[in-house]
C-alpha cells in the first residue's frame, strides 16, 4: 500500500503534532516529517496544509526577521489547534489500535 | 527584506504564481511568502540554479500548486464550480454575521426600549437561517472558514492586531476572564429588566444568550462560537448605551429637583401655571433665586427614562391597552383663582397700591387681606 495514500489522511495530524512542542517555519516543518521517517511527504502537500490549518483557526503565524537571509513566516499551534491536535491524536489512536488488532490477525 | 536574488527562484515563484490564479489575493501573497525562502535554500544547495533544476526536485510550478491547492482544500484551477459549493455557506456566514450585528442593535435598543430605525426582521430571516443551515449540518464550520471573504476578515483582523502595542493586547487579553463575568452580569440584568416590562422577545433571546455562554460546549464548539459573539454583542450595545445615559444624567446631581426625597425613585413632578384669570399657561420655564433650572422629568410616549427639563407643564403620558401612546397636555383639573374679596384659601397677590399694615390702622383693614397669610405661615 502507498505511503502516499496514507498520509493524505493524516497530514493534518502530523503537520500538528510537529509543531506541538516548537513553532516551525514551512521548510522546518518539512524537515522534522522527513526525519521522523515521513519521507514521501511532498513539499507543496505540507504548505498547502499549513494554510488550510491556518485558515481553519488552528495556528498563529508571524514572521522572524533575518539579516543574512530571508525573512521566516513561522506557524505555531493556537488553543484551537491543540484541541485539534488532541481531539485527532485520539481519533488516530483509536483507529490504529483497530487496524493492529485486524491486521494482527491476519499478518 | 527578501533576498531573492537568483532569477530562476523569481521565475518559478512567478509560475507558481500564476497557477494559483483565482485564489484570494492574500492568500497567494501568504503562501509565495511561506514558499519563496524554502526555494532560496533549495537554489543555495544547487549547482546550477535554473527552473529545471528547482522543478527536478519539487515539480514544475504548475504541479507544485496544484499539489498545494489540493493540499490546503482550494478549488483545483479552472473555471469556478457552479456557484453552489459556495452559495450556501456564504449565505449562512452573511446570516450569521447579520445575526451577530442584530443582536448589537438588540442591545441598544435593550436599556430603554428605543428601537434605532434599522430593518431587524431582515436581519432576523437571514441569521436564523444561518444558524438553521449550520446546526443542521448543511453547512459545516470548515466551509465557513473557507470562503475568501472569511479568510480575508481573518488575514485584516490579524494584521490589526499584530500592528497593536503587544502591551495592549496583553492586556485586553488578561481581561477576557473578566469579561465573561460582565457579559454574565449584563445579561441578567437585561433579563430582570425585560421580566419588568415583560418584553417577551427580548427576554427568550437574553436567556438564550445566557445559556449559552454558560454553557459547555462554547469552547469546542466551533459553530456555538456564533452564539458566544452575538451574545457579546448584546451586551456590548446594552453597556455603550447604559453607560451613555448615565454620563448624561450624573451633570444634573447638582440641580434643583421638584421630587421626592426618596433616592431610588424619582416620582413624576408636574407643575400646572395659571395666568390671573384662571387659564393655564402651557410653556413655562422654572428658575429659582440664583438662576438654576428647577428640573422635573420629561413625559414623553418616546421612552426617555431620565431626561429632565424645566419646562412645565410636562404632558401626561398614558399608555392604552390597545399599546398605543396617547400625549394629554392641559391640566387635568380647571382652577379658580380667588379674587381679593374672597375667603383667603390661596395666595392672592395685592395691588401695590395697598399700603403696608404699618401704615394701616388695624381697625379698618379688612379681615380677608391677606397680608396677615404669609406671617401666619
Amino acid at each position: 500500500m502507498e505511503i502516499s495514500q496514507l498520509l493524505k489522511g493524516v497530514l493534518d495530524l502530523a503537520v500538528l503534532a510537529v509543531l506541538r512542542d516548537e513553532d516551525g517555519y514551512g521548510y522546518d516543518v518539512l524537515r522534522r516529517l522527513r526525519q521522523a521517517g515521513l519521507e514521501e511527504v511532498g513539499d507543496a502537500s505540507v504548505y498547502g496544509t499549513l494554510r488550510r490549518l491556518y485558515n481553519a483557526g488552528a495556528l498563529t503565524s508571524y514572521v522572524v526577521p533575518s539579516e543574512e537571509g530571508p525573512h521566516r513566516k513561522y506557524y505555531g499551534l493556537n488553543e484551537t489547534g491543540r484541541e485539534r491536535l488532541a481531539d485527532s491524536g485520539k481519533t488516530w489512536r483509536a483507529f490504529a489500535d483497530t487496524m493492529d488488532s485486524l491486521v494482527g490477525a491476519a499478518a | 527584506m527578501t533576498i531573492k536574488t537568483d532569477p530562476a527562484v523569481a521565475e518559478y515563484l512567478a509560475r507558481t504564481k500564476t497557477a494559483l490564479a483565482g485564489l484570494p489575493a492574500s492568500e497567494v501573497e501568504e503562501i509565495i511568502g511561506d514558499i519563496g525562502p524554502h526555494l532560496s535554500e533549495i537554489a543555495d544547495e544547487l549547482d546550477e540554479v535554473t527552473v529545471d533544476a528547482l522543478s527536478e526536485r519539487l515539480g514544475t510550478p504548475e504541479q507544485y500548486a496544484a499539489e498545494l491547492r489540493a493540499a490546503a482544500g482550494y478549488p483545483a484551477d479552472g473555471p469556478e464550480p457552479a456557484g453552489s459549493s459556495t452559495a450556501l455557506p456564504r449565505l449562512t456566514l452573511w446570516g450569521l454575521t447579520a445575526g451577530v450585528f442584530a443582536a448589537f442593535v438588540l442591545g441598544l435598543a435593550g436599556p430603554f426600549g428605543r428601537y434605532p430605525p434599522v430593518p431587524m426582521s431582515v436581519f432576523a430571516v437571514f441569521a436564523l437561517l444561518g444558524v438553521a443551515l449550520l446546526l443542521s449540518g448543511t453547512v459545516r464550520v470548515g466551509d465557513l472558514y473557507d470562503l475568501p471573504e472569511a479568510a480575508a476578515a481573518r488575514q485584516s483582523g490579524r494584521r490589526f492586531v499584530a500592528a497593536l502595542p503587544a502591551r495592549l493586547v496583553g492586556f485586553f487579553r488578561s481581561l477576557r476572564p473578566a469579561w465573561g463575568v460582565l457579559r454574565t452580569l449584563v445579561l441578567a440584568a437585561a433579563l430582570l429588566l425585560g421580566l419588568a416590562r415583560a418584553e417577551a422577545a427580548q427576554m427568550f433571546l437574553v436567556v438564550a444568550a445566557l445559556v449559552l455562554t454558560l454553557g459547555f460546549r462554547s469552547r469546542t464548539d466551533q459553530r456555538l462560537r456564533w452564539g458566544v459573539a452575538a451574545a457579546n454583542a448584546f451586551a456590548i450595545g446594552y453597556t455603550l448605551v447604559l453607560t451613555a445615559w448615565l454620563v448624561s444624567v450624573i451633570p444634573y446631581r447638582n440641580d434643583v429637583y421638584l421630587v421626592d426625597s426618596s433616592p431610588n425613585v424619582p416620582q413624576q413632578r408636574n407643575v400646572y401655571v395659571f395666568g390671573p384669570d384662571g387659564r393655564p399657561l402651557s410653556e413655562v420655564y422654572l428658575y429659582d433665586q440664583d438662576g438654576n433650572p428647577i428640573n422635573v422629568l420629561k413625559m414623553s410616549c418616546d421612552e426617555i427614562y431620565g431626561d429632565v427639563t424645566n419646562q412645565v407643564p410636562q404632558p401626561i403620558v398614558e399608555r392604552l391597552d390597545t399599546g398605543e401612546c396617547v400625549e394629554r397636555t392641559g391640566p387635568p383639573f380647571t382652577v379658580v383663582i380667588p379674587r381679593a374679596s374672597t375667603p383667603p384659601s390661596v395666595l392672592t397677590s395685592i395691588p401695590p397700591a395697598s399700603a403696608p399694615p404699618t401704615s394701616t390702622p388695624p381697625a379698618t383693614t379688612p379681615p380677608a387681606t391677606s397680608l396677615s397669610a404669609p406671617a401666619s405661615k
